[in-house]
């Protein structure tokens, strides 16, 4: 069977652009460059459509960073949130609902007030809130871990697969095929130049080739000698039974590592990590991470002690040393663009396939672009941002 | 059997009822006449009792503050309170019900084209929809109080997760090579094998198979080195470790090998309202009338596409209720003489609130009988999911195992498959104690 979307039959012998991986990332930039006209367009997956990350990710959107370089990304991706449905013709669920950072430690409130007049500066509106505020907006939080935080009002939750069906559908009506089931071997090039991929579906020749391949990027990567400090990671989120609603924003928790929200169907969806990655690409779930992320929102909220797990999933990512997306040409293989290293992917997909296909057809970089080339990573430059929900193997 | 439990009482919606001490609380409630259990998630239809081994999620009742705890398979105590979830103003009535009526409205996915271009009437119906189906409860904080747990950790040679015949033979035999054994199983021992007709060999002579599966049962908790567990076996991971939970307890086991004994599932069968109280599969017959002991319904017609149908008539008859038609779907027929023979399909199962009747199409024509029961005896599915799980787990990927079972004898190392799990058409009891025997042998011979 064949998803609406999906191309049948055998991929072609040459198009203009070869998208590698059906993910959030793939087809968004698939669909911004038929767009920009570009619609000999071939994206070939391993698996099906938002098979990967895609479609196991917290759904959480914001763009309230502490960096400039985040917040400006994610700004872009958030404005197009709000335009996605309409724009598709397929309603992606996009709840603006709030995105709150809760503050739990003493020290967490102190920092509050210099990220969001770092927001501010950058054009994103959030407020900083007191402990009886935050306690008003989530009743349900235990009072003991809600000090404070930062609220963004516009950012919130959207439907992860409906945004992956709504990018395919929308490629595939301007004239992009998607071809699922293909493993590509290897990028080839022919004077340092990409001329396209080697499939288990044959050759496709190309003048550019898109690296959105998620956790396999790097491998990739390899085929062409792109050396870059890629490492594989895998999250892993538990959804309970449905409550009746109450907590009606996303909620990102750094002091427990952890991020939720809840759907309109009354399911609490959370994820929790812990200090390092398990660089593997095996999507099983783990017993030990289960218990974590019990054991953490239940002490969050109370309210959900035996309340009973649904489901579970583990989703894998590819992560570079800043856990900044890299994004651009690669170096040295002219023909070969990158949008890999994403860990915050589903929100920042919006916006980072806009830049992209902008790029790719310009051949100009936009500025909000630039500064998450690769060649960061091979200077050591990394882009500090400070409330992301993740800790590194060295600060643990 | 539980059936011979003392008289107790217990608090439904404020009624006291009746009940025997150990008896369902879905046959407590049956016999006093309540039969719409719950109502379902969307379109508020009614549900109740259907698969009766908490399979099929369509009788969640609150007991005691904690929601969703499955009628069918939770046994009466005694003195605790029962309430249904789903309903206003009770379940019985359901205003909500009209929501049903706009269901050719809201076909499946009719959200991802709902005010697609206006985001800000989509987001407001959301919050709609999450206020009318968001209809879950929290437990109350003593209910969550009592689902606190304590953790411990086993190393059994072998676990068996499954205590039906084919579970506690294997666990028999993997006990008698020196193995150490743990055997899971929630509810009674003997499982669905307590409620079948029917016979089976063991030791040399031929046996009726419920009263095998108690003796079988009986020692199993009498065997010192078998370890028997009321819980259920949550997952396989990937380190080998399978959490077992029961009561306030988690117990982490981690076996040398896993014999998956998990028995089969009832298939329903594909008919409009089929989600009717009164459309019950035929395992939760059987239960219904031979562990529990409640003759709830007076009517029946009972569809089949093998030899069950006939299995259950004579179940039902020897329980009083009138076989008015056993209906063949497939072309199979059957012998049972008494009730009507119609190789035909259900057309539909018909009542506003429960099953009132019940049309069959025959040939060009379509016959409706009166009825209160239809009972669906189709062939029976292994439970496999736990063996496919260690399969799928050991490889890592999703997409590179080819699941299924061919019905011979699953005997791997770390895994083995035994009885309707493994896709066995018949019971074999002593087939499954050898597997039991092979794999006991091989885990003592391991550990040692």
């Amino acid at each position: 069977m064949t998803l609406p979307g999906v191309t049948a039959g055998p991929p072609a012998s040459s198009y203009d652009v070869v998208i590698v991986g059906a993910g959030v990332q793939g087809l968004a930039t698939a669909y911004e460059l038929a767009r920009r006209g570009v619609t000999n367009v071939a994206v070939v997956d391993r698996s099906w459509p938002g098979g990967g990350a895609s479609g196991r990710n917290g759904e959480m959107i914001r763009s309230a960073f502490s960096s400039r370089e985040w917040t400006q990304l994610f700004e872009l991706s958030l404005k197009r949130f709000a335009e996605l449905s309409a724009e598709l013709d397929f309603n992606i669920l996009f709840s603006p609902s709030g995105y709150l950072v809760l503050a739990s430690t003493e020290e967490e409130v102190a920092g509050q007030d210099a990220i969001a007049a770092a927001q501010a500066a950058y054009g994103v509106e959030t407020e900083v809130l007191g402990a009886a505020q935050v306690r008003k907006l989530v009743p349900h939080l235990n009072p003991d871990l809600a000090l404070g935080g930062i609220l963004q009002r516009k950012g919130g939750f959207a439907h992860h697969d409906a945004v992956v069906w709504g990018y395919l559908r929308a490629a595939a009506r301007a004239g992009v095929s998607v071809f699922s089931g293909i493993d590509v071997l290897g990028v080839t090039t022919a004077g340092g130049r990409v001329t396209g991929v080697r499939t288990s579906a044959g050759d496709i020749a190309a003048d550019v080739v898109v690296n959105a391949a998620g956790t396999t990027s790097d491998d990739l990567n390899q085929t062409v000698g792109v050396e870059l400090p890629l490492i594989k990671a895998r999250l892993e989120m538990i959804v309970t039974e449905p409550v009746k609603p109450f907590l009606s924003c996303a909620l990102a928790s750094p002091h427990m590592l952890g991020y939720c929200h809840q759907t309109a169907r009354g399911e609490f969806v959370g994820g929790t990590e812990r200090p390092g990655a398990d660089e593997t690409d095996s999507l099983n779930t783990t017993y030990h991470m289960l218990r974590d992320t019990a054991t953490k929102w239940v002490k969050l909220f109370p309210s959900l002690a035996g309340v009973r797990i649904l489901r579970s999933w583990a989703g894998t990512v590819s992560q570079t040393p800043d856990f900044a997306p890299v994004l651009g040409e690669a170096p040295g293989v002219p023909g070969y663009w990158l949008s890999v290293g994403w860990i915050y992917g589903f929100m920042g997909a919006p916006g980072a396939a806009q830049l992209l296909a902008e790029a790719i057809t310009t051949g100009r970089v936009p500025d909000t672009m630039a500064p998450f080339g690769a060649q960061r990573l091979l200077d050591g430059r990394l882009i500090e941002e400070n409330t992301l929900v993740v800790i590194s193997e060295e600060a643990s | 059997m539980t059936s011979a439990g003392e008289k107790v009482t217990f608090t439904f919606e404020g009624r006291t009822l009746t009940a025997r001490r150990g008896q369902s609380v879905a046959s407590a409630l049956m016999q006093s006449g309540t039969t719409v259990l719950t109502r379902s998630f969307k379109y508020r239809r009614p549900r109740g009792y259907t698969c009766g081994y908490d399979v099929c999620g369509s009788c969640p009742v609150t007991v005691d503050g904690l929601p969703g705890v499955s009628a069918c398979s939770t046994p009466v105590q005694g003195g605790e309170s029962v309430d249904r979830e789903r309903g206003w103003p009770s379940a019985d009535r359901d205003v909500m019900r009209v929501s049903d009526l706009m269901a050719p409205l809201l076909p499946a996915g009719f959200q991802f084209r709902l005010f697609r271009s206006h985001p800000r009437l989509a987001h407001l119906a959301e919050k709609v929809m999450a206020r009318v189906a968001g209809a879950g409860r929290f437990p109350t904080a003593e209910a969550a109080a009592a689902t606190r747990t304590l953790t411990s950790t086993a190393r059994p040679d072998v676990l068996v997760v499954g205590g039906g015949l084919s579970g506690c033979a294997a666990a028999l035999g993997a006990a008698s090579t020196g193995a150490s054994v743990a055997l899971v199983h929630r509810g009674p021992l003997g499982g669905r094998a307590l409620a079948r007709s029917g016979s089976a060999a063991w030791e040399g002579t031929t046996t009726p198979v419920a009263a095998l599966a108690a003796r079988l049962a009986d020692e199993v908790r009498a065997h010192e080195a078998i370890d028997v567990l009321d819980g259920t076996a949550l997952s396989w991971f990937e380190t080998g470790v399978v959490p077992v939970v029961g009561g306030d307890r988690v117990v982490d086991m981690w076996p040398t090998q896993l014999v998956v004994a998990t028995g089969s599932y009832d298939v329903p069968g594909l008919f409009p309202g089929n989600d009717k109280p009164g459309v019950v599969l035929a395992d939760g017959v059987s239960k219904m009338l031979r562990v529990d002991g409640v003759v709830p319904w007076r009517r029946a017609v009972v569809l089949t596409d093998c030899e069950r149908g006939d299995v259950l008539a004579a179940q039902l008859r020897e329980a009083g209720v009138e076989v008015v038609a056993v209906v063949h779907q497939d072309g199979a027929d059957g012998t049972l003489p008494g009730p009507r023979h119609l190789t035909g399909r259900i057309e539909a199962a018909r009542g506003l609130k429960t099953l009132r009747a019940v049309d069959v199409r025959v040939g060009g024509r379509v016959e409706t009988f009166d009825t209160d029961l239809l009972c669906v005896a189709l062939r029976e599915r292994p439970a496999d999911d736990l063996a496919l799980q260690w399969r799928y787990v050991s490889a890592g990927s999703p997409t590179s195992v080819a699941g299924g079972w061919s019905g011979a004898p699953v005997d791997e190392d770390g895994l083995a498959v035994v009885g309707s799990a493994a896709g066995w058409l018949e019971d074999d009891p002593e087939q499954a104690r050898a597997v039991g025997e092979a794999v006991g042998a091989r885990a003592a011979g391991v550990a040692r």
